[in-house]
């Protein structure tokens, strides 16, 4: 019989249950969907003069999407869009100077007393723009100390002032010590929005009286754009001064070798990425690393695509379009040619491979796997566009040293050619 | 014709040893012997020890005690491809493969003599159709089984025991899902394969009545593990068979050879009527609503039976009166309305 | 079929008739599976190149490095499915067996999962921790090494077990504990082994190069021999154990051969492809229905012809071609196992009512 005869002949009482169990369920299903957070509320006119300014130095985003910062006076109001575009998730953050009074009129933001003075982050990405600010000894505790690159960092932890409270993987799913963090007592801890509102460890952090703060330099699409998040970043601490004159610097680099690369008088082609079992991963044509290849002057072979990530691709598509492209950059999966080889002997009909112009950015990368490409790598995308262009235009920075970047390794014969 | 028994066991212990290594005893000390072209059937309450009966005795399952002696071989020594020639089995599940005809099915009977491919050669194919042909499913060749009824599906599993050509049939309650009918055709073909081809049968069963008279001999194990093993006459006069089948109310009747339903008594009759058909239903009807013969005393009920030309009349006389009936119906009516007081 | 109880069984005449279409249908899902891909490459072209002519290198290349021994690879791939999976419907008389239901995939998936995971654990995996990857014939090898131990451990248990629904269900608890372990190794994993393992389980005939296909190639090919030479066993088997062994089989070697073939042909291609499913399962009803027999010695071949044309035509709609896209084939797979698989529970197909025991 039918469930719905079943169910038609289970009795009274035995129909009653069963509606109430499906009722229960369906009520606790509504009750997980998240209540529409209210609208952001309507936007104060901007730097409304105050009788105080507080913040001498204000800097503003101009390439980064992801926030927004207003200046009152005595305190900044911050807005950090989220990242996969829900409007319930958009953050407010009031960051109202110690000792000052919390203004009305914000019935969703939360607040913060600055400038901070410890800090927990949870995310490799977050440390660059700290030790770049030259705060480093702000951070109180990370998640995976063990890929961290940079120096201050690596030796304050070495001292025991930086503690590990996470299991040090890059994992999101990995469960945080959030004992330990509550027991070192910092002003904010630094958090990444995963886009599943259950693995969300702010929500968590949140739960347990901690102050999470997001931060989403990673999805932006631009390399300046990326790096312009140190105003964020600057913004708890009062160091906007700082922020603007290090920004500021690598702008102009970065505007200069790009001009540069410009003139240069050939384009050559690039082709990124590698196969998986015959899907082909490759960056988007509107993603960072496309942005990166097209500044530098290639010729990327994703031209026309718009994708911002990785997208997959056949692999004989790809060796149809880019087996004459001169160069391959960004491999993944190998660190040396032998390595690549075994992974599958096809790459050896491509051009790039039988004249070894093969680079990946693999130059610094610790024992514990953490690459400093996507650290200080974040703050330095003068230095990565200064590399590629070595890397296609060797002519035109005759002085520059491969930093990030390194050309894939020769087989033992020291023969690229050799099959 | 070697009288030989085909199959022989000396002193047999069967049971089972269960993970503790302890032992359970089912039956011991068993001597039996089924010779060719006997067909013996093995009765028994259930969990009596019939099923690890035949598994000892097949060699499936290790004996505790004694020996199985095939064709006077001990059971042990023969291969599987061996064995199989010389005996082959019919077991009470039913078989369900879809898409298999019946002939298909019968020709998996010839596993052990043919190829690595089991490929048929025409001698092969005629045994398979004759074997069909034996239990009377010659026209089944090429239906499928699963369209097949109950019956017509246990004839073609004989027919595939049949294509082995073994010397001896062993059969696990093969009627046991069957209606009366064919209960008995089963029976019958099974005879026909113990005289016409001299093959030894050998099966389980709960049909007693149907054993009794198709048995040559009788193996009975009662719950205890005794075995009694004799031909079904000698046993059935000797009182054996009744004492070894009788449970409360339940009374084996050595003259007709039958189980009887016992009934409370409600009195005597004395019956006058000609060694008739009608004579003999009449008692069993009477016997049925609680009356005995009177043997001698004085009957509560006489009942005459007349014929005229072909139809009968009875005539029942109690405590002066009488009353005509045209059928033992119409007696039984009249005789229940009647009070009677049991003597 | 015969949905009106005709029955006429005649298995091997209409299978001399349908062998040579069914030869003839695979040739030319084969041919269609060169021709179609995300290049195009026009159907003359192809011509030249296979009469050894020149056209242009790239699309050459394309042809003999790409597009054969990837069909070659899903001809295999699909007929060894196929024929495990008639092996497990055989030998469990369950119509809803197939080749992984001893736990086979999950050892293998357990080795994968292993060997590109521990890179990441591991922080004295120096050189290999910033890569998923440490080789692709390792993640072959790992994949056969743990369906190997899975299978050890499934023959070990069988030895001291005689029913067939225990050795089924100890399968089935296998796979769980398997499935259990690789779901600790992902939460300790980076982002990158993650996704990698992840792409492995979509399952693809692309990863094959010439390089490793003759080794598949010839396991495989050891396998099909294997269950050809049992045909007349597995007939047997159809009426149970039993009977099978009242006929004279040895069980036990049977029962043997059957698990170590399985896992032979199982283990092969999932090492090399990844865990396709579904091709075990659709198959051999598949098989069954279109020649309307339940014997072996046609079933075998039938099931090899018919599990190497639709993996074939599951390569071809993979591919999509004429555009970039690649679906997993794990998922085309399933759009057309299902289906099978639902039509064999709701008619209760005539290979047997429901599950049997």
């Amino acid at each position: 019989m039918t469930t719905t005869e079943e169910y038609m002949q289970g009795g009274k009482i035995g129909r009653v249950l069963v509606s109430l169990i499906l009722v229960s369920l369906a009520v606790a299903g509504c009750m997980t969907v998240p209540p529409d957070e209210d609208s952001l509320p309507t936007i104060q006119p901007a730097n409304t003069m105050h009788a105080r300014d507080l913040f001498m130095e204000k800097a503003y985003p101009d390439y980064a999407t992801g926030y927004s910062v207003e200046y009152h006076g005595t305190y900044k109001v911050v807005r950090i869009h989220d990242p996969w575009g829900r409007s319930s998730e958009n953050h407010v953050y009031l960051l109202v100077q110690r000792g000052e009074d919390v203004p009305a009129g914000y019935p969703n933001a939360r607040v913060f007393y600055i400038p901070v003075e410890s800090v927990i982050t949870l995310s490799l990405v977050q440390v660059p723009y700290l030790a770049a600010l030259n705060e480093t000894t702000s951070i109180r505790g990370h998640n995976g100390i063990p890929q961290v690159h940079n120096e201050a960092f690596c030796q304050l932890a070495d001292e025991g002032k930086i503690i590990e409270i996470g299991s040090g993987t890059l994992s999101m799913n990995n469960p945080l010590k959030i004992e330990t963090i509550i027991e070192l007592e910092p002003d904010i801890v630094f958090c990444v929005s995963s886009g599943n509102r259950e693995y969300d460890s702010h929500y968590k952090m949140q739960e347990a009286g901690l102050s999470p703060v997001l931060t989403a330099e990673w999805m932006e699409d631009h390399p300046l754009s990326r790096a312009e998040w140190i105003k964020y970043y600057s913004l708890f601490f009062n160091r906007e001064e700082a922020a603007n004159e290090i920004f500021a610097q690598i702008q102009a680099n970065y505007t200069s070798i790009r001009e540069n690369a410009l003139n240069a008088t050939s384009r050559p082609a690039i082709f990124s990425g590698i196969d998986y079992q015959g899907t082909w991963y490759a960056p988007g044509g509107n993603s960072y690393v496309a942005q990166l290849f097209r500044d530098a002057g290639g010729d990327y072979f994703l031209e026309t695509d718009t994708g911002s990530g990785d997208i997959p691709l056949d692999f004989e598509m790809v060796y149809e379009k880019a087996h004459d492209a001169e160069f391959w950059l960004n491999i993944g999966f190998a660190d040396n040619i032998d390595e690549l080889m075994a992974l599958d002997p096809r790459y050896r009909m491509f051009g790039a491979y039988s004249s070894g112009r093969m680079y990946h950015f693999n130059a610094r990368v610790n024992p514990y796997g953490g690459n400093d490409y996507w650290q200080s790598g974040m703050v330095n995308p003068d230095i990565i566009l200064a590399d590629l262009v070595k890397i296609l235009h060797p002519e035109l920075l005759p002085g520059h040293q491969l930093c990030y970047y390194r050309q894939f390794s020769v087989n033992s014969t020291g023969d690229p050619d050799e099959p | 014709m070697s009288a030989a028994p085909l199959l022989r066991c000396t002193n047999l212990t069967i049971g089972y040893r269960n993970q503790k290594a302890a032992i359970k005893v089912v039956s011991k000390d068993l001597n039996l012997h089924l010779k060719r072209g006997e067909l013996v059937c093995l009765i028994g309450p259930n969990g009596s020890g019939k099923s690890t009966l035949i598994r000892t005795l097949t060699g499936i399952q290790p004996p505790l005690c004694g020996e199985v002696f095939l064709c006077n071989r001990g059971i042990g020594e023969f291969t599987p491809s061996d064995k199989a020639k010389t005996l082959s089995v019919v077991l009470t599940s039913q078989v369900q493969a879809g898409y298999m005809t019946a002939f298909d099915i019968v020709a998996l009977g010839r596993f052990p003599y043919t190829n690595w491919a089991g490929k048929l050669t025409e001698s092969d194919k005629n045994i398979v159709l004759s074997a069909l042909a034996s239990v009377g499913a010659g026209d089944l060749a090429d239906r499928f089984i699963h369209e097949m009824s109950d019956g017509e599906r246990q004839k073609v599993m004989i027919a595939r025991a049949l294509a082995q050509e073994p010397d001896m049939l062993v059969l696990d309650e093969p009627t046991a899902f069957l209606d009366l009918p064919h209960k008995i055709e089963t029976m019958r073909i099974l005879r026909m394969v113990a005289q016409k081809t001299d093959k030894s049968v050998l099966l389980s069963t709960h049909d007693l009545n149907l054993a009794i008279r198709c048995a040559d001999q009788l193996w009975i194990i009662d719950r205890s593990g005794t075995m009694i093993s004799g031909t079904p006459e000698d046993l059935v006069l000797s009182g054996v068979f009744g004492s070894a089948f009788e449970i409360d109310g339940v009374h084996f009747d050595a003259s007709r050879g039958e189980f009887t339903i016992p009934v409370d008594k409600r009195g005597t009759f004395s019956l006058s009527a000609q060694d008739s058909i009608e004579r003999i239903w009449t008692s069993y009807a009477l016997e049925r609503i609680g009356f005995v013969p009177a043997d001698g005393a004085v009957p509560d009920i006489t009942v005459t039976i007349q014929k005229d030309g072909s139809k009968p009349a009875w005539t029942l006389s109690h405590a002066g009166e009488e009353q005509t009936c045209e059928s033992i119906r119409n007696l039984v009516e009249i005789i229940s309305r009647t009070n009677f007081q049991g003597r | 079929m015969n949905p009106d109880g005709d029955g006429r069984g005649n298995g091997l005449k209409r299978f001399a008739f349908a062998l040579p279409l069914m030869s003839g249908i695979l040739a030319a899902a084969f041919i269609l599976d060169l021709m179609l891909g995300s290049v195009n490459i026009p159907p003359d072209a192809i011509l030249t190149i296979v009469a050894g002519g020149q056209v242009k290198v790239t699309w050459m290349n394309i042809f003999w490095y790409w597009r054969l021994p990837k069909a070659i690879t899903a001809v295999f791939a699909g007929g060894a499915l196929a024929l495990s999976g008639l092996l497990m419907q055989t030998f469990f008389r369950n119509p809803l067996a197939d080749p992984y239901i001893l736990g086979i995939s999950s050892g293998a998936s357990l080795g994968v999962a292993f060997v590109m995971m521990s890179a990441g654990i591991c922080g004295a995996g120096a050189l290999f921790a910033s890569v998923g990857l440490i080789g692709d014939m390792s993640i072959s090898a790992a994949a056969i090494f743990g369906a190997f131990a899975i299978l050890l451990l499934i023959l070990l248990i069988s030895s001291k077990i005689q029913s067939n629904i225990t050795i089924l269900i100890l399968g089935i608890m296998v796979s769980y504990i398997s499935g259990a372990l690789v779901t600790i190794l992902l939460q300790f994993t980076d982002e990158t082994s993650m996704h990698t393992y992840a792409l492995w389980t979509f399952g693809s005939f692309s990863g094959v190069t010439w390089a490793h296909l003759p080794i598949m190639a010839v396991l495989l090919v050891v396998g099909f021999v294997l269950t050809f030479c049992m045909v007349k066993s597995l007939n047997a088997l159809l009426l149970g154990e039993q009977y099978a062994e009242s006929m004279g089989m040895n069980y036990h070697r049977i029962r043997f051969a059957i698990i170590v073939t399985t896992a032979l042909m199982a283990g092969v291609v999932t090492a090399f492809c990844g865990p396709i499913g579904f091709l075990g399962i659709a198959v051999p009803h598949f098989c069954r229905a279109c020649f309307v027999t339940a014997d072996h010695r046609i079933l075998v071949p039938g099931c090899i012809l018919v599990g190497a044309i639709i993996a074939l035509v599951t390569d071809i709609i993979s591919n999509v071609p004429g555009t970039d896209i690649v679906l997993p084939v794990n998922a085309i797979t399933a759009l057309f196992g299902a289906p099978v698989v639902i039509w064999v529970i709701v008619r209760g197909t005539r290979f047997g009512r429901g599950v049997t025991t």
